[in-house]
């Protein structure tokens, strides 16, 4: 390493798209070095990561501690994921302070070590090829073996079956979905989840199994994806396969990784170079709990900030103008459709009296329609499952509307009342799934800086998102789809959610490749400034979850990386 | 402004979102009578709105009790009044009026006009938190719900985990079927 670095290279954002590519480049011989906005949860030298600023950085795969991490994980929904003072939110790890805010409608995202991975379901599915071939400026062959690469390493395996996906398992069939496909899908189909979570404990059904004292390795099916895993003997071996847990411990592994957590970047450096153009070489950031400045210098920096956070620094920063930074945003448009199913069907089809939506992974079973979109089954703790069921909607109150006979659900909108509690009773009973779409890109849904509202890192990120026409068909479609495999699984009620389309869970292609960054991901207007987080994802796949994508795309750029500025 | 005017709308929301229900307490038993204000999720509501960058409690209030004045006008009556002051049967429906952004910016503060999206964003998190607040552990947090989040403790287990019958988080549940889907 040249002596006027800090590193060889600077990566911002130790999320999905981050901590692959540091690993990547560290296990070539690379020196890097992570900075993090958020909290690390599972490491020796924050013992107290929300109450006590701790360490400045940590490089020691020793330092990390699954004590720690089963203390700071307290699987309890509140303490874990409320929007406010929530563990896994979107702010400083400092819970007295407030979260950050941003603008357009919520985007639900996280800072840590591990990203918004700390509380996704792992759900891991490839991209459909026909969203990538002919259209991306790489193939979807190409991607291959670099899919093969991070399913090997997180690992993915296919997701096991408790009775909620047994259920919607037996309500596709019965609706005349086809099952049986293998990764690269082509076709509808309904699967088991391809998930980033390891295969279940071998004895979890032996009633002689001590639950309480588990100290194995493998998913417990207890529920609790989104609420922050912890179950393993050491922070490596635990279940989801968040990079907290999968990727950053690899990384420390090879002795040329440095992790700085409570790092802000608020400011990407660049130089003109004679020769070549302009050329970034470093960063400024804060620490969250000091605001102290600190300036760092890297032959080659990776913005990993993700979908809004990546374009949202681009501009802080100053950087050239493109009429593609922070454009063509997708977003996936989801929505909810849920049945509330009779005692007597569930005993008749599963044998059992429940379908037990807070057991079993969060999502392990999907119906893929390239195309349209993606359903999947989704069971969470009541509190998140009430708000995303009955309390997201923009059709308003339920109980107000007219009905719509036509509709394949009985219920739309927002539930409240005693029609609340009513429903909620049932929550045992009741099986979810969330939809997404392939929405199309559009230059107009976009990520700018509000020009007045300021934080203390810079000009705030507003979002502008508007589905197109098409959009609203396949919604409309998919909704019906969902709502008709459930009544085939013989639902009593099916209600509907309507989201509004200002909620952000897939955060993708802000910077697009093709358009804001080179085949390889650096930047076509800044030399040496790479970036591997879901912006520069060319489309929104073709509906499939992103994550899988990102860290293919992530392993790639990494090799092109070593390729261009380090290799000898 | 007085914590009181804000409680008194937030405290008829809640109420509104998640009441009280003999009718269901008679069918399934008593448990099912217990709403948002025997879970004191108005605190909840004030507490969390409290702790945004732009303290938000406030303007929530007047929103919930502009929604009340708009319904009152959109009823041919004078426009004066709050939610709580509303009949409960016909808070939803002012509510409502939030949801479908069907006010007349007159009648909103200079801080709407200001923000097109603040009515947006003040209607779905007083929602949300009502939901969290009511639905999560908090409640059960009990004498320290209050407290800052590193210094709550879990006192009890939530009257509405029985309601609903979540038992709790668990390290495991025994649940793993051996199906062939293909
Ligand atoms: C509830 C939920 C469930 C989900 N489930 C799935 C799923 O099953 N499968 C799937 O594929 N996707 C899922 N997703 C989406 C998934 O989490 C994202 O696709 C993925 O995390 C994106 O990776 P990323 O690197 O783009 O961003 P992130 O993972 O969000 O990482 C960005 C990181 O950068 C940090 N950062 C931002 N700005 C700065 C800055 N200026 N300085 C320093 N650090 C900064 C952030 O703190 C964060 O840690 C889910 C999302 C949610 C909310």
């Amino acid at each position: 390493m040249n002596e006027n670095y800090d590193a060889d290279v600077i990566v911002i954002g130790a999320g999905g798209g981050g901590a692959v590519v540091a690993k990547e480049l560290a296990e070539k011989g690379v020196k890097v070095l992570i900075l993090e906005a958020g909290p690390w949860y599972g490491n020796a030298k924050w013992p107290n990561p929300n109450s006590e600023h701790g360490a400045d950085a940590s490089s020691n795969y020793e330092d990390l501690s699954i004590d720690i991490l089963k203390k700071c994980f307290t699987d309890l929904e509140n303490d874990m994921n409320d929007l406010v003072t929530g563990k896994l939110r979107w702010g400083p790890a400092d819970r007295n302070r407030p979260p950050w805010t941003r603008k357009g409608g919520f985007v639900w995202q996280n800072a840590g070590v591990g990203g918004t991975t700390l509380h996704y379901f792992a759900n891991s599915p490839r991209a459909f090829p026909q969203a990538i071939n002919n259209i991306w400026p790489i193939s979807y062959e190409e991607l291959i073996p670099y899919y093969e690469r991070v399913e090997g390493q997180l690992p993915v395996h296919e997701a096991p079956v408790t009775p909620k996906e047994e259920m919607f398992y037996y309500g596709a069939k019965k609706a005349g979905w086809q099952s049986g496909c293998g990764p690269n899908l082509t076709q509808p189909c309904y699967r088991q989840q391809y998930n980033a979570i390891l295969e279940v404990n071998p004895r979890i059904n032996d009633p002689d199994f001590d639950i309480q004292n588990n100290s194995g390795v493998g998913c417990t099916l207890r529920g609790h994806c989104v609420n922050g895993c912890h179950i393993g003997p050491t922070v490596e071996a635990v279940a989801k396969r968040s990079t907290l847990v999968s990727y950053i411990p690899r990384a420390l592994a090879t002795g040329n990784v440095q992790v700085r957590p409570n790092a802000f970047v608020i400011k990407i450096l660049t130089v003109e170079d004679s020769e070549r153009g302009e050329r970034a070489t470093g960063v400024i950031y804060k620490d969250t709990w000091t605001g102290a400045s600190t300036q760092l210098n890297a032959k080659v920096v990776v913005m990993s900030a993700g979908g809004i956070e990546t374009p949202r620094l681009w501009l802080n920063s100053q950087l050239p103008q493109n009429p593609w930074v922070g454009k063509g945003l997708t977003n996936h448009w989801f929505d909810t459709v849920s049945g509330i199913f009779d005692e007597k069907v569930v005993m008749d089809v599963l044998g059992v009296s429940d379908i037990w939506p807070y057991a079993g992974q969060n999502s392990a079973g999907r119906l893929d329609i390239p195309g349209l979109g993606v359903m999947i089954t989704m069971g969470m703790s009541p509190g998140i499952f009430a708000t995303l069921n009955y309390g997201t909607s923009s059709s308003g109150f339920s109980s107000l509307l007219t009905p719509n006979t036509e509709a394949a659900w009985n219920v739309e909108g927002l539930v409240a009342g005693e029609q609340l509690k009513e429903f909620m009773r049932e929550y045992r009973r009741t099986l979810s799934l969330l939809l997404f779409i392939d929405d199309d890109v559009s230059q107009s849904n976009e990520v700018v800086l509000d020009p007045n509202q300021m934080d203390e890192y810079g000009y705030i990120p507003v979002i502008h998102y508007q589905p197109s026409e098409q959009d609203v068909a396949k919604r409309e479609q998919i909704a019906t789809y969902a709502a008709e495999l459930l009544r085939a699984a013989g639902a009593r009620t099916v209600t509907r959610a309507n989201w509004p389309a200002e909620l952000f869970i897939h955060i993708m292609s802000t910077m697009r490749i093709g358009y804001v960054v080179d085949t390889n991901c650096e930047a076509y207007q800044v030399k040496s400034l790479f970036i591997a987080d879901n912006s520069v994802l060319y489309n929104g796949i073709g509906g499939p979850n992103p994550t899988l994508t990102t860290q293919a795309m992530a392993t790639r750029t990494a090799d092109k990386i070593w390729d261009i500025y380090f290799k000898q | 402004m007085q914590n009181d005017y804000i409680l008194n709308a937030f405290q008829a929301y809640v109420d509104t979102i998640i009441p009280r229900t003999p009718g269901l307490a008679e069918v399934y038993g008593y448990i099912q009578y217990y709403g948002a204000l025997d879970l004191q999720v108005d605190q909840f509501l004030l507490y969390n709105f409290e702790h945004v960058s732009m303290s938000s409690a406030e303007l929530a209030a007047l929103l919930l009790n502009a929604a009340a004045v708009q319904w009152l006008v959109n009823q041919g009556y004078e426009g004066r009044g709050s939610l709580d002051l509303l009949p409960p049967s016909d808070r939803l429906s002012a509510i409502m009026l939030l949801e479908l952004q069907q006010m007349d910016p007159r009648l909103l503060s200079e801080e709407f006009l200001n923000d097109p999206g603040l009515m947006v964003m003040l209607t779905d998190t007083l929602l949300y938190y009502t939901l969290q607040g009511y639905y999560s552990e908090w409640a059960g947090y009990g004498t320290t719900r209050l407290n800052p989040p590193q210094e709550r403790v879990l006192e009890y287990f939530p009257l509405s985990w029985e309601q609903v019958g979540y038992p709790g988080p668990s390290l495991g549940y025994r649940v793993l079927r051996t199906v062939d889907i293909s």
